[in-house]
């Protein structure tokens, strides 16, 4: 419990002053006697991706510190998961980063069939596997095309919801959503693919891969604005963003090679050729090549798995009750921020004791304190399109 | 070194090829964008297939669909069955997740191609289907879920308050049932 002192203090300090007591000297005073200025920047700005307010100190234009406040969209998803049955939490999970659903449902049910004895039929694991890569295509490329966004170029991010819609078309067909899919669940997944899906899928992924190319890198990588605009910035050494405890896009940009789809591999990912997509930078144009080169990596993965498609059922046997042992149950998987894992209790009756959800955002963000200071304010912008974060899952 | 300005005039290049290019925008109340098979859109019921058995009330887990039971010779057969007399499902909780739909043991409840949903107040979004209107405001759940360690819970009996009823598929009785057997015996 906070003392009724300390907790008016948060209460003035919210309403006045945003950032006293937090600061190191608030009275900071140059030579000419000019004080540095407190500034809010959001919670509601377009530019903040959802949700998320800044507290920056600015100086002249260059921000002298930055203070991520979030919690504006907090919904209480572990609490509502611990009131629920083991299969109606796959929906909530479904709501926590609402650009890469899939991956959300996917660590969840890995979570659950961690504590349960079931089989996941192998076909079952391949179209996991397929829906999780078109996922991460569908939410890379609208967030280069945010990235661009926020920089002033608004071709980009048509292009970006041309495809985002055409994939979502695809996962309309197959789970009968085009955001909350509620397609993976507990033991496998809801149905097969439909008549002819295969084909479909192989021939969207053919044409974008004929698409990428012009749309996405020959239109945004040599530009000599974008170029100035994110070459240098938001740069970050190896230790750095190691010691922030960085996943996903952040963390490889700086050369680290770690991705949990290669390093901790589950379901069908063991079967699959693909490499860690690195680059040397660590700054904002760096995280673009990785996006791009990423997603080059989710278009062979998806060949390969169209190609041998292994034949069977696609739902493994959980009884008709879902009633997981006693005990810790873990499930950890590489969504299209970062490391996502789920950490379930379980007391044996048929709803979790307790649910942790590890999103990679909320981790990331902390990356805003640390390199956004000595930037100019414009170049924010770009740092948030680095970290790539989504509102819903840094609060969850 | 590449002349400046080279860049952006590659890229006046590609968006003057796509100027050219298939339009993929549709202008929307006119035109309809396609569903398919599996798409999930508001719910439906066909009243006459229903036999009342209530799953879908209990797992739904936003609490959105309420049935009053009664029983009732709908068929004809001489035997009083469960008949749901009054059922309502409220769109504005509603999240489409489909799990109602997978429970059902007769496909009596399913997802229409209907998506556009609007109303001047919540309670005009709650759709009643049977002969008696049902209030959508009475939570058809109230019974909150206590937290007993799972010896304990087993020991108190199958499910008897110590577990909310809203069970996968369960053969479980509805708080309000269960009140009444009690009272009977
Ligand atoms: S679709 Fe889901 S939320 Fe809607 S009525 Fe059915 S179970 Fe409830
Ligand atoms: S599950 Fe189907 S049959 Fe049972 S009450 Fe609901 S709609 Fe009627």
């Amino acid at each position: 419990m906070l003392s009724e002192e300390r907790s008016k203090d948060i209460e003035t300090d919210a309403l006045s002053a945003p950032a006293a007591g937090r600061l190191a000297n608030p009275d900071v005073r140059d030579e000419f006697g000019l004080e540095t200025l407190d500034m809010s920047m959001g919670p509601q700005h377009p530019a903040m991706h959802g949700l998320l307010r800044l507290i920056l100190e600015l100086d002249g234009e260059t921000v002298v510190r930055c203070d991520p406040v979030m919690g504006y969209l907090h919904r209480s998803k572990e609490k509502i998961s611990e009131n629920r049955m083991y299969p109606a939490v796959i929906p909530i999970t479904d709501r926590i980063d609402y650009m890469n659903n899939m991956a959300m449902e996917y660590g969840y049910c890995l979570a659950v069939e961690s504590l349960m004895d079931v089989e996941i039929p192998p076909r079952a694991d391949a179209i996991r596997a397929l829906m999780n890569e078109f996922s991460r295509i569908m939410s890379h490329i609208p967030s280069i095309g945010f990235l661009l966004l926020e920089l002033g170029a608004f071709t980009p991010i048509l292009y970006a919801f041309r495809e985002r819609e055409r994939i979502q078309t695809i996962m309309e067909a197959v789970t009968g959503a085009r955001m909350m899919f509620h397609y993976i669940r507990i033991g496998g997944v809801k149905a097969d693919l439909p008549e002819g899906m295969p084909e479909e899928m192989w021939k969207y992924i053919e044409g974008l891969e004929e698409r990428l190319e012009p749309d996405f890198v020959d239109l945004i990588a040599g530009n000599e604005i974008f170029v100035a605009r994110t070459r240098g910035v938001g740069k970050m050494t190896q230790e750095k963003a190691v010691e922030m405890g960085l996943t996903g896009v952040p963390l490889r940009c700086t050369g680290v090679e770690f991705d949990v789809r290669k390093h901790y591999p589950y379901g069908w990912y063991k079967n699959l050729d693909f490499d860690v997509v690195t680059d040397e930078a660590g700054d904002v144009e760096a995280s673009y090549r990785c996006r791009i080169g990423e997603v080059k990596q989710s278009i062979r993965m998806i060949k390969q798995i169209l190609e041998n498609l292994p034949e069977g059922e696609v739902m493994g046997d959980t009884g008709r009750r879902i009633r997981p042992d006693e005990g810790d149950g873990f499930g950890r998987v590489e969504s299209a921020r970062g490391e996502y894992a789920v950490h379930i209790v379980s007391d044996g009756t048929d709803t979790p004791y307790r649910v942790h959800y590890r999103t990679p955002c909320t981790v990331n963000m902390q990356l805003l304190q640390e390199i956004v200071p000595g930037h100019y304010l414009p170049d924010i912008m770009p740092i948030m399109g680095l970290i790539d974060p989504v509102s819903g899952a840094w609060d969850k | 070194m590449p002349q400046l300005g080279q860049g952006i005039l590659k890229g006046m290049g590609i968006t003057l090829r796509h100027l050219f290019d298939r339009k993929v925008t549709r202008q929307y109340p006119e035109y309809k964008k396609e569903t398919f098979e599996r798409s999930r859109g508001m719910l439906t019921v066909d009243m006459d297939r229903c036999i009342a058995c209530l799953q879908c009330m209990r797992i739904c887990p936003d609490h959105c669909i309420s049935i009053e039971q009664t029983k009732r010779d709908a068929d004809g057969s001489g035997k009083a069955k469960p008949y749901a007399i009054g059922f309502v499902i409220d769109d504005s909780r509603c999240m489409y997740c489909s799990l109602c739909v997978e429970v059902c043991p007769v496909n009596c409840i399913y997802h229409t191609e209907e998506f556009e949903v609007q109303a001047y107040n919540r309670l005009e979004l709650a759709r009643q289907f049977g002969e008696r209107p049902v209030d959508p405001t009475i939570d058809p759940k109230p019974a909150v879920k206590k937290k007993k360690p799972a010896g304990k819970a087993a020991a108190a009996g199958a499910g008897k308050g110590a577990k909310a009823a809203d069970g996968e598929a369960a053969p479980k009785r509805t708080p309000r049932r269960a009140a009444k057997k009690d009272d009977a015996a």
